[in-house]
């Protein structure tokens, strides 16, 4: 899965200050000439190194165990669905899929709704308390999460939390949250001070300043959130390959895992579940990107 | 107007959640639950676990105040074990992988009073029973192994198995073999075990009786184990081993033992069962380990598919009563059978297939000696991991075999110092 870089965020004005030294053309001519080739040709290039896993993923899934002939060889003639049925029955992938689809769309809502209001705090107070608790935050998002895995386990053992939803959930906004919470304060503390002011000098209360004033503001962070968290709740293995083992409750990834044990593996049904577990992104990608893409590039036009 | 949005989806979300966590509180399984949670370490659509649903099936047909939650394992089965026993919840019967007697013990509810246990297989003697008698799990097999090998790709090279009893035999078949530009060895190294498989393959026939004593005291013997890192560094200098050893996967080595890629793997034999799901003509077979000490080859053996029942279980009685009927001939024969090995209990028969003729050549004739898990026995808890990456060196020329051993030696001197 391609995991989209956030773009780095655009200083107010640079644009319009190149162009008045004449230093680059208008953006429609920007590419022209040999350059535009170049581009093309890298691009061209990312584009088929970005998609060759999903190629090989296809060939492995289209063919039956028992066709041994290379991955990078696309089985015209007898294309075998088979793949697709064993993940969908003994891998019961449709269910986990509906679970990642629980599991991402929660967490991600909860850690953009917690993360906004943590940061909105941190961002306008700056005592010495919220700089301590800005750094322990940060502090937080380099603790790798499986080295906190036995004691993590025996907490949600003992709170009932293994095998629930909400349990995964609780793991997956905590680990979430410390990134959303840094990304949101950072974004915050760029937004003018004096539409608060202003807002204020109008006779809006602090509440009201966050949610009429602030929070519609905040659309290109949260559509960076959004994308690194719900890619990484999708995508989490190390520790939901713990927390869920009933079969029921399985996401995507921990389902993939039970065709790989220790003695026997099913790589083609495997890659069959693989590929359909990518469908329910791409599809919201294809459905949200006009807002990803608005939501990046409102950014630069701030 | 804004607002109002942000407010009811922040209400949805609080209600979404809410929801959530109530219909996940009657998800919980383990102990806990009403039902007994098996970890059967088998992968989801493996011929051992469609055997073990059919068997449920039918004993929860017979008893159906029973239920049992069948959970499929992944390559992550050891280190999810380990969490669970570290943090109390223990699944109500779980698969031991060849450790129901030195790792899962003290976890375990002896067995050797069940009905059934008077037809537990005495060749598992050494490795499951301790000394006063007790077993801790329901063998499903009796985990046999040599070095597996393709049949036809040693007749084209002209060479014969059987004639394969000497490490000399063997290196020029690998000879013969890559004459006909066929891999003579199939090992990953990605997959991070089969390397290691090589290195236990060859120690349990390095070391003479007395030094295993002084391994078993808490010793390292270096020298029985240089001389195997030495064999291996061997091979790689003579080109025995795949190519792509690094990025080849376990999968990798099946495929090509499958298709006639690769002449011999040093592997259990669940491998084969797995190579014949890709190739079901594939002319598998199995032969005895050369020894570096003496004359006599040997095989490898011990626990592989067993099951123990956590004496904490709040099902134990339960779990007993599953456990016996899995014990029962009829299906403790078609585990055995799907498990590709000879069964763990005298009173139960399996066709094993391609390897029938292998086993009733080499271990039906009680001629060659079942030699324990080397690592398993001789060397203390976690040396695994060290075998393994040492092993691992050695094959890709990361270090040499001094290096190499040394490492063993300071592993086995830490590890076994925290054993006491």
């Amino acid at each position: 899965m391609t995991v989209i870089a956030p773009r780095p965020p655009v200083v107010a004005g640079s644009e319009g200050d190149n162009s008045r030294h004449g230093e680059t053309d208008a953006p429609g001519r920007a590419g022209r000439g040999p350059s535009r080739w170049l581009i093309g040709a890298g691009l061209l290039v990312i584009v088929f190194l970005q998609l060759l896993p999903f190629y090989v993923a296809l060939t492995t899934a289209l063919k039956e165990r028992t066709d041994l002939s290379s991955q990078w060889v696309f089985p015209i003639a007898d294309i075998f669905f088979g793949n697709f049925a064993t993940a969908i029955e003994s891998g019961n992938i449709l269910r986990a899929i509906g679970n990642s689809v629980i599991v991402t769309v929660v967490s991600t809502v909860l850690v953009c709704v917690l993360g906004a209001l943590a940061g909105y705090p941190l961002a306008r107070r700056r005592s010495v308390l919220n700089t301590g608790v800005s750094l322990l935050n940060i502090g937080l998002i380099m603790i790798p999460p499986l080295s906190i895995l036995v004691p993590l386990y025996t907490l949600l053992n003992q709170m009932g939390a293994v095998n629930t939803y909400w349990g995964v959930i609780l793991v997956m906004v905590t680990a979430q949250l410390p990134l959303a919470i840094f990304l949101y304060t950072a974004f915050m503390r760029s937004l003018p001070i004096s539409v608060e002011e202003a807002a204020t000098m109008d006779g809006a209360s602090r509440l009201q300043i966050l949610f009429r004033v602030v929070f519609p503001m905040l659309k290109p962070v949260t559509a960076t959130v959004v994308i690194l968290t719900g890619v990484a709740v999708w995508n989490e293995f190390a520790l939901s390959g713990y927390i869920l083992t009933a079969p029921e409750m399985q996401t995507i990834a921990p389902a993939i895992a039970s065709f790989f044990s220790v003695q026997s593996n099913n790589l083609p049904a495997a890659a069959a579940a693989s590929l359909m577990a990518v469908l329910p992104v791409l599809v919201a990608y294809l459905f949200l990107q006009k807002f990803f893409i608005k939501g990046l590039v409102t950014g630069a036009e701030k | 107007m804004k607002s109002r949005v942000l407010l009811l989806a922040a209400a949805s979300v609080a209600a979404a959640a809410l929801l959530v966590s109530a219909s996940g509180c009657s998800a919980g399984s383990g102990s806990d639950s009403g039902s007994i949670e098996f970890q059967t370490f088998a992968s989801v659509d493996s011929k051992l676990m469609s055997t073990i649903e059919e068997v449920t099936a039918r004993f929860e047909e017979e008893n159906p105040d029973i239920d049992l939650k069948l959970v499929a394992s992944s390559n992550n089965y050891e280190a999810d074990i380990k969490v669970r026993l570290a943090s109390g919840n223990i699944p109500d019967i779980f698969g031991t992988h060849g450790w129901s007697l030195q790792r899962y013990s003290e976890f375990l509810e002896p067995l050797q009073d069940e009905p059934w246990a008077k037809n537990f297989n005495p060749v598992l003697d050494s490795a499951m029973k301790n000394d006063t008698g007790e077993f801790f799990a329901f063998p499903v097999d009796t985990d046999v192994a040599g070095i597996i090998y393709n049949g036809d790709v040693l007749d084209a090279a002209g060479v014969d198995p059987a004639e394969i009893t000497t490490w000399e035999a063997f290196e020029k078949a690998a000879d013969a073999v890559k004459a006909n530009g066929i891999t003579p060895i199939s090992v990953s190294g990605k997959a991070g075990g089969p390397s290691g498989n090589i290195a236990d393959w060859l120690a349990a026939g390095a070391y003479d009786e007395s030094q295993l004593a002084e391994l078993e005291a808490g010793t390292f013997v270096d020298e029985p184990y240089s001389e195997v890192l030495t064999k291996i560094a061997d091979w790689r200098e003579a080109e025995y081993f795949n190519p792509d050893y690094s990025s080849a996967t376990s999968d990798d080595m099946t495929r090509a033992l499958s298709d006639g890629q690769a002449a011999f793997e040093f592997s259990q034999n669940s491998r084969v069962n797995d190579a014949l799901q890709y190739n079901p003509d594939a002319n598998i077979g199995f032969m005895p380990v050369p020894s570096m000490t003496t004359d006599a080859p040997y095989l490898i053996g011990g626990e592989m598919n067993a099951y123990g029942i956590s004496k904490t279980s709040k099902h134990l009685e339960d779990a007993k009563t599953f456990i016996a009927f899995l014990a029962e001939p009829e299906n403790a024969t078609a585990l055995a059978e799907a498990a590709g090995n000879l069964p763990g209990m005298t009173n139960a028969t399996a066709d094993l297939g391609p390897l029938q003729e292998s086993f009733d050549t080499y271990v039906g004739s009680g001629e060659y000696p079942l030699m324990p898990y080397f690592d398993r026995v001789y060397l203390p808890n976690g040396m695994w991991n060290t075998m393994v990456t040492t092993a691992d060196s050695v094959i890709t020329g990361q270090s040499d075999v001094d290096q190499a051993v040394g490492q063993m030696a300071s592993d086995f001197k830490s590890l076994a110092a925290q054993d006491k």
